[in-house]
Parts: C-alpha cells; sequence; structure tokens
C-alpha cells in the first residue's frame, strides 16, 4: 500500500511536471512571437505592418497595370506587380529600401537607366555586406561603379521578384543562371556553353552540371588574365576540381570555350569535325547509293522474270 | 559452322545454322546496348529538340537518361568482349577460322558488284560465307565500339584522362564521340538495315540474328561459294533450290513495295546530303 501511494505521487508529479513545462514553453513561444510581429527593431527598416502600409501608398499608383511615364521618345514603364513583389523575398521590406532617393511623393528626383541601377545597387550593398564586398571588386561591380557597361545585382537577381536561388522561380536558380550570363554574354562564349556538355546537361535539367557561375563564381567574377579569377590559368585546375576528383594542371591546357567550327582558334576540334563529317558523307553516299540502285536492279529483274500474261 | 562436321548421310537441310548462340547473344546485346546509347545519346547532341526533351521527360530527367547511357555503353563493351572470349574459345575448340578476313577477291567482288549496279555487268558476284560489305561492316562495327569506347570513357573521367592528356585532346574526343555516334547511326539504319530488314528478300526481318538460321535458297543466292561447298559436303549437286517446298521460301516483295522503298531511301538519303554535305564545306 505504501509502495503504491508513493509510486502514484510520484507518477502525478511527473505528469504534472510535464504539463506545466509545456504550457509554459507554448506560451513563452506565443508571446515571443507577438512580440517580434509588432516590435519596430523585429526587421531592418522597420516591421512589417508599418512596412505593407507604406507599401500600399507606393504601389496605389504603381500596380495599376500599364502605369507609365513618357521621356523623351521612349516609355517607362512603372508598373510593379504586387503578388510577386510580396512574394519575394524582401516582400516584406519598405520599397523605400531601396528607393531611397525618390524624394517623397509625387518625386522630386525621378532618375532612369543606369542611374537608377546605379542608385538601387548601392542600396543592396549596404544591406548584403559580403555579396557586396566581393561584387565591388569584380569585373561587373568595377564596371558599374565606374559608369561603364557592367551587370547590376538586379541584372541577375531581377528586381522585384528576387528569390532564394536555391528556389527554382529564382534568376540565379541552377538551372537558369547560365541563360541570364547569356542575355550578356552572347557571341562564341554562349555558342561554345550551348554545345559543351556542361551547357548542354544543365539545358536538360541536369543540376550536377556546371553552370557559368560554378566556373566563375558568382559575385567576385574577374577576367580570365587576372591572377586570383576562378578561371585563371593557374586555378582553373582547382575550379574543375568543385565537381571533377582531381585538380588535373591538364586541365588548363586548353581554351574552354571553344566550339568546333572556329577554325582559327580551335583548329583541333575543327579538323576532328571535318574528318567526322567526311566520314558521315561517305556513309551516306556508299550505303544510300547501294541501297538505291540495289532497288533499282530487283526492280528491273522483276519486270525481266515476270511471266507476260 | 557446325555442319560441315555432319555426315553425308543425312540430306542438306532447308535451314542451315549461319550464327551459332553465343554469336546470337552477343549480337542481341548489342543491338539492345546500341539502341538505348542512341536513344540516350542524341538527346545530349541535340538537346534544343523538342524531342530531346521528351526523351529526358521519358526517362523522368537527365539523370536518369545518362545512367542508362553509361549502362548501355558497357554493355556495349561487355559484348565486344564476350565476342573476342567466344572467338578464342571458338578457335580453341574448333579450329582457327578465317572466313571474316579480307581477301583480295573482295575488292574484286567490290567492282564487280559496282559494275552489277550500275547494270554493266549481269550477274551478282559469287560470295563465299561473307560479302565485301558484310566484312566491312563487321570491321566498321569494331572500329566503332573501340573510338566509341575509349572517347566515351575519356568523357566519363574527364579528370583520370587529364593524367596524360590536355583539355584539348579531351574536347577533341567529345567531337569525335558526338559525330562518330553519326556515322554509327547511319551505316546502320541506311546501310545494315537495308541488307537485313529492308531489302525486298528479307523484309521485315532476316532470321538469321534470332535462330540463326539461314534458308537454303537464300544461301544459295547470296553466298553460292559456300552454298557450293556445302552441298559437296551433302553429296547434293548444288543447284537445286527449287526442290524446297513452298511455303519455305518467303516470296519476295512485290514491284509496288519496291517502288515505294525506293522512293523513300532516294529522300532520305537526299535530306541527309543536304544537311551534311553543307556542313562539311562551310
Ligand atoms: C530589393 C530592392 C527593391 C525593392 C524592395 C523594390 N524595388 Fe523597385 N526596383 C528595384 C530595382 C533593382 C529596379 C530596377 C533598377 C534598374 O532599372 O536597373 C527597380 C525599379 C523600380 C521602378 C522603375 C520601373 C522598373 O520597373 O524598372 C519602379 C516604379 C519601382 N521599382 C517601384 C517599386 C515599388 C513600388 C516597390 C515597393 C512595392 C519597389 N519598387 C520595391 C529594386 C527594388
Ligand atoms: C501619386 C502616384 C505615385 C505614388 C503614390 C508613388 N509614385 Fe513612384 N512614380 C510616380 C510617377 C508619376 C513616376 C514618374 C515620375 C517621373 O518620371 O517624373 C514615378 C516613378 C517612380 C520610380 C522611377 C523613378 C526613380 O527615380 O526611381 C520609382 C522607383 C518609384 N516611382 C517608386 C515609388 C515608391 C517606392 C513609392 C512609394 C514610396 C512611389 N513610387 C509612390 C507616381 C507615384
Ligand atoms: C534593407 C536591406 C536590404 C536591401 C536594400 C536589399 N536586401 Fe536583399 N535581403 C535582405 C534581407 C534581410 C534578406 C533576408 C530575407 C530572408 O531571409 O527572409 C535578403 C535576402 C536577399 C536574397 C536571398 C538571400 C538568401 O540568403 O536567401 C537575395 C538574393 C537578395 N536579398 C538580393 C538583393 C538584391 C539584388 C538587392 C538589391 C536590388 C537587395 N537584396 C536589397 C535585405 C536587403
Ligand atoms: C553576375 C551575376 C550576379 C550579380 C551581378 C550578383 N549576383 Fe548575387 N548571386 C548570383 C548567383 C548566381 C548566386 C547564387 C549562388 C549559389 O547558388 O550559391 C548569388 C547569390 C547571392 C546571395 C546569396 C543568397 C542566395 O540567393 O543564395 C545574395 C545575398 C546575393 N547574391 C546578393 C547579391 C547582391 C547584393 C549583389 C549586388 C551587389 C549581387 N548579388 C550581384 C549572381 C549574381
Ligand atoms: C567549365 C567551366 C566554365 C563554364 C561552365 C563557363 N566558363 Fe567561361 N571561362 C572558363 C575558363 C576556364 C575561361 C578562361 C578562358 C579559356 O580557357 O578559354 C573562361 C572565360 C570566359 C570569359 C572571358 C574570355 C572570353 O573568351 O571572352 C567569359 C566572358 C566567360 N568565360 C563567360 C562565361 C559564361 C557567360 C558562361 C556561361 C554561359 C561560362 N563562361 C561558362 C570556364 C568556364
Ligand atoms: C547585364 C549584363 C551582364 C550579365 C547579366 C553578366 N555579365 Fe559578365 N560582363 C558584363 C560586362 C559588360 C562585362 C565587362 C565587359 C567585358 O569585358 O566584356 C562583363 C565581364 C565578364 C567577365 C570578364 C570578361 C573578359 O572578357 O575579361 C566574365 C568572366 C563574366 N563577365 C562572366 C559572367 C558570368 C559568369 C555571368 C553570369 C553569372 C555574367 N558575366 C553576367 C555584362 C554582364
Ligand atoms: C558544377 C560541377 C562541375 C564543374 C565545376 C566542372 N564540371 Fe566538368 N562535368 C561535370 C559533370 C557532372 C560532368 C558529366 C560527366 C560525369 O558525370 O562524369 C562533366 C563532364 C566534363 C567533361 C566530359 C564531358 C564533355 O563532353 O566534355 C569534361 C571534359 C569536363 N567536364 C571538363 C571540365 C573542366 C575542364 C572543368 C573546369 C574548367 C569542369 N569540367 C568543371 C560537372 C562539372
Amino acid at each position: 500500500m505504501e509502495h503504491k501511494r508513493v509510486r502514484q505521487g510520484f507518477v502525478y508529479g511527473l505528469a504534472g511536471l510535464f504539463t506545466a513545462t509545456f504550457v509554459a514553453l507554448n506560451l513563452a513561444g506565443i508571446i515571443t512571437l507577438l512580440v517580434f510581429f509588432f516590435s519596430p527593431f523585429a526587421f531592418a527598416g522597420g516591421g512589417i505592418a508599418q512596412n505593407e502600409q507604406a507599401n500600399a501608398k507606393c504601389l496605389s499608383c504603381h500596380s495599376q497595370p500599364g502605369f507609365n511615364v513618357v521621356k523623351g521618345s521612349a516609355t517607362i514603364d512603372l508598373y510593379v506587380d504586387k503578388t510577386q513583389y510580396q512574394a519575394s523575398i524582401h516582400g516584406t521590406r519598405a520599397c523605400t529600401s531601396c528607393h531611397s532617393d525618390l524624394g517623397g511623393v509625387p518625386h522630386t528626383n525621378p532618375v532612369y537607366g543606369q542611374e537608377l541601377a546605379q542608385q538601387v545597387n548601392q542600396q543592396c550593398v549596404a544591406c548584403h555586406t559580403d555579396e557586396g564586398k566581393a561584387y565591388l571588386s569584380s569585373i561587373h561591380g568595377e564596371q558599374l561603379i565606374a559608369g561603364k557597361e557592367g551587370a547590376a545585382c538586379s541584372d541577375c537577381h531581377g528586381k522585384h521578384n528576387i528569390q532564394k536561388s536555391s528556389d527554382p522561380a529564382a534568376t540565379t536558380y541552377r538551372l537558369t543562371i547560365s541563360n541570364i550570363c547569356m542575355n550578356c554574354h552572347q557571341g562564341k562564349v554562349a555558342q561554345s556553353y550551348n554545345y559543351s556538355f556542361h551547357g548542354t546537361a544543365i539545358k536538360l535539367g541536369y543540376t550536377k552540371s556546371a553552370t557559368c557561375a560554378d566556373c566563375h563564381g558568382t559575385h567576385a567574377i574577374l577576367p580570365p588574365e587576372n591572377p586570383n579569377s576562378s578561371v585563371s590559368k593557374q586555378n582553373e585546375p582547382q575550379t574543375c576540381a568543385q565537381c571533377h576528383l582531381q585538380a588535373q594542371p591538364n586541365f588548363a591546357q586548353g581554351n574552354e570555350h571553344a566550339v568546333p567550327q572556329d577554325q582559327q582558334n580551335d583548329f583541333p576540334l575543327w579538323i576532328v569535325w571535318k574528318i567526322f563529317l567526311g566520314l558521315i558523307v561517305f556513309d551516306i553516299l556508299k550505303d544510300g547509293s547501294i541501297a538505291v540502285f540495289e532497288l533499282i536492279r530487283r526492280l528491273i529483274n522483276t519486270r525481266r522474270n515476270t511471266p507476260k500474261s | 559452322m557446325a555442319q560441315q562436321t555432319t555426315t553425308k548421310t543425312a540430306p542438306m537441310p532447308n535451314f542451315i545454322e549461319r550464327f551459332d548462340k553465343h554469336q546470337r547473344y552477343q549480337h542481341i546485346l548489342l543491338i539492345v546496348s546500341i539502341f538505348f546509347l542512341c536513344l540516350t545519346g542524341f538527346p545530349i547532341k541535340y538537346a534544343d529538340a523538342a524531342w530531346a526533351r521528351a526523351i529526358v521527360a521519358m526517362f523522368q530527367g537527365f539523370d536518369h537518361m545518362f545512367t542508362v547511357h553509361l549502362v548501355s555503353a558497357v554493355c556495349m563493351i561487355l559484348s565486344g568482349i564476350y565476342h573476342i572470349v567466344w572467338i578464342v574459345l571458338h578457335f580453341k575448340n574448333h579450329g582457327p577460322k578465317w572466313a571474316m578476313l579480307p581477301s583480295f577477291k573482295d575488292f574484286k567482288d567490290a567492282w564487280h558488284h559496282g559494275l552489277y549496279l550500275i547494270g554493266v555487268r549481269k550477274a551478282r558476284p559469287q560470295y563465299d560465307r561473307y560479302t565485301y560489305l558484310e566484312k566491312f561492316e563487321y570491321f566498321a562495327v569494331i572500329y566503332g565500339i573501340l573510338l566509341m569506347g575509349l572517347s566515351g570513357f575519356v568523357l566519363w573521367f574527364p579528370d583520370v584522362a587529364a593524367w596524360i592528356m590536355p583539355r584539348w585532346v579531351i574536347d577533341m574526343f567529345r567531337i569525335a564521340h558526338s559525330n562518330e555516334a553519326l556515322v554509327c547511326l547511319f551505316a546502320l539504319i541506311i546501310g545494315h538495315f537495308f541488307w537485313v530488314h529492308f531489302n525486298p528478300d528479307a523484309f521485315p526481318t532476316s532470321s538469321v540474328w534470332y535462330n540463326g538460321k539461314i534458308s537454303k535458297q537464300h544461301l544459295q543466292e547470296e553466298h553460292p561459294l559456300e552454298y557450293a561447298r556445302l552441298a559437296e559436303l551433302y553429296g547434293e549437286t548444288g543447284d537445286n533450290g527449287d526442290n524446297l517446298h513452298a511455303e519455305q521460301v518467303k516470296p519476295p516483295k512485290g514491284r509496288l513495295f519496291m517502288l515505294v522503298e525506293l522512293l523513300i531511301y532516294v529522300a532520305f538519303v537526299i535530306v541527309l546530303l543536304a544537311t551534311f554535305i553543307p556542313a562539311l564545306l562551310a
């Protein structure tokens, strides 16, 4: 009896303890969430509710389809897709976190094109300091800062539709990023990538294959002549070794962006290509004409052999 | 090949074994592996085509398709190894046979056949066990397997290949791999398939690949020298194709059939030449 009561008391005590802990933890969780949700410090640039209010004002004009401004001969589309923006990674952020130089509404200081890109880019760099630092030392950043043709963050990531790169909807997703690079890098670079196994496989959905960014990097992209570049002759083997098991010095012996059509620069590929085209034509001529002439002979022979009735 | 040991007393059978069991197995392994190699390889060469995407979708993604490609490649190599092992054992058990080796007669036959095709000579060449075209095809297959196998392994393990070759040589292998595939494909569908499938005497298919047998009449027509040798062995005169039962001899296809086939071939060849000659000369 004694024992039983003690045991019972023990069990009840334990159960009570568990329940109390459970309730306390839950309360703490809910309170934390509530505090964070309404706290103005919870997110950089103000609380979600506040941002939403401010953004609603901007969107009252900018989410009207066809909203635009005419500058000289060009019509500039000022429409912003509200649902797309709100679903993006910055969707809860204030428009003004990227567009900080507008000078209020109506805007006193509207800028477009390269200038707008530069303006917004400064904001991206200010928040994303690590990527920003790498980017500013890259060829793309250097060019843009110098006011020359370069690539802004938004050229690769998009503007109101930015997503994490692991999201297939992101412009920087593995299977799409190369297309983004090829918007600007056309000509032989794009042609060779599309021809290469790496590019072909990416096109067909093979996520293990190499994108432009796997070899060149994402933000610290440098010309191959720069010894710090991931594709300089010194670093290239190591770059390939991200996927290929061994960093072979021989990987750097040859043009990455080669196409067989370029007789001058890629002669070894050109000559192999021509030899095999020759074989293909020989094949068709030999087998094709034998088949055709055999059929003709047989047609003639059957006519000769058919008894006339 | 086994008939040559048969005793003289039996009459010559109406169907004669041309390929033994192992030869048929090798050939079937080769058929299956090459079928899948083409099915999973050409989508990589022509990645922009809609059909390429359809095939990738059929395999539920590039990963699987590529795996099938690699597995089939290994099977193709295995068929070659099987063949070598078979030759060695066959030579050991039955003595060496050199009927497949090219000879001077093959060049004469080729010339003769050419003249026959353009109507200068009335009779076909008298072929022995293998025609000059069959020998050519056999060595083309050996060359094809060696080249596709070697270049395939280089591309499969580029980091291993790079022990001994620079990047640009690896790339040469890629061009070779991708274009030799077309050489093989055309040799198969225009050359090989004509003789064993589309040729009116064989249509829809020669039976040698599945039961190993060739009809007496067919043998006499296409390999008269071999037939004569066999007939002598059986004590027959050598020209009695017509004492076969009617149902055992497939009637040759009609003239309409041949005409349609001729048109298809001509169109096909013209399209292919119009595609590849400009690329060659470009
Ligand atoms: C993550 C940063 C970011 C946020 C947040 C953002 N934008 Fe933008 N916005 C951009 C970029 C980048 C551009 C394009 C700059 C360029 O032309 O290169 C842009 C351009 C624009 C333009 C010019 C027309 C155009 O589409 O190119 C308008 C209008 C605009 N944004 C409105 C808004 C509104 C309204 C919001 C809030 C709902 C917003 N933006 C939030 C980054 C942002
Ligand atoms: C009353 C309607 C209206 C509201 C509200 C409004 N805009 Fe605009 N916005 C315009 C017009 C009109 C232009 C074109 C101005 C011009 O080029 O003269 C413009 C241009 C822009 C541009 C492109 C020019 C530039 O300098 O970047 C951006 C970006 C932009 N607005 C962002 C915003 C943001 C962010 C808000 C909210 C804080 C906002 N707008 C609110 C009407 C509005
Ligand atoms: C106000 C500061 C701020 C600005 C300006 C800003 N971002 Fe962001 N960005 C953030 C924060 C904070 C996150 C993380 C959001 C999250 O994880 O929910 C983020 C997320 C991202 C992500 C996904 C990152 C990840 O780790 O998953 C990308 C890509 C990105 N931003 C790009 C840009 C680009 C491009 C611009 C300029 C057009 C820009 N951002 C401007 C604050 C900013
Ligand atoms: C040349 C194209 C390019 C430019 C320009 C570029 N990025 Fe990126 N960025 C990428 C790619 C590609 C990735 C994805 C890397 C990965 O998958 O690991 C990425 C990743 C990121 C990430 C990490 C989060 C994620 O999405 O995985 C952030 C944050 C980011 N970029 C911000 C920026 C900012 C800020 C700028 C401008 C200063 C910028 N990027 C400019 C291509 C670019
Ligand atoms: C397998 C790795 C790899 C991939 C994938 C790759 N590159 Fe390159 N890229 C290189 C290397 C290595 C160089 C150095 C020059 C060389 O070896 O040809 C280079 C050079 C370049 C250059 C400068 C030299 C020139 O020829 O103009 C540009 C621009 C470039 N790549 C863009 C791209 C773009 C865009 C893509 C995607 C479409 C891409 N690369 C994909 C490795 C790669
Ligand atoms: C908005 C257009 C744009 C986009 C998008 C872009 N680039 Fe560039 N890129 C440039 C410009 C402009 C330059 C500098 C001019 C030049 O030297 O060609 C450059 C330079 C380079 C260089 C050095 C080229 C050289 O000749 O030395 C490389 C490598 C490069 N980009 C790779 C990439 C890769 C990889 C991506 C995609 C992840 C990419 N770029 C996306 C515009 C772009
Ligand atoms: C993001 C991963 C990745 C990177 C980086 C990469 N590769 Fe590859 N590469 C692959 C994959 C996956 C294959 C497919 C072959 C396989 O699975 O074995 C491949 C195949 C190849 C092939 C054979 C296929 C062909 O047809 O060309 C060569 C050669 C090659 N890579 C060279 C390189 C070189 C050189 C570099 C560095 C400049 C490099 N790769 C960087 C993933 C990569």
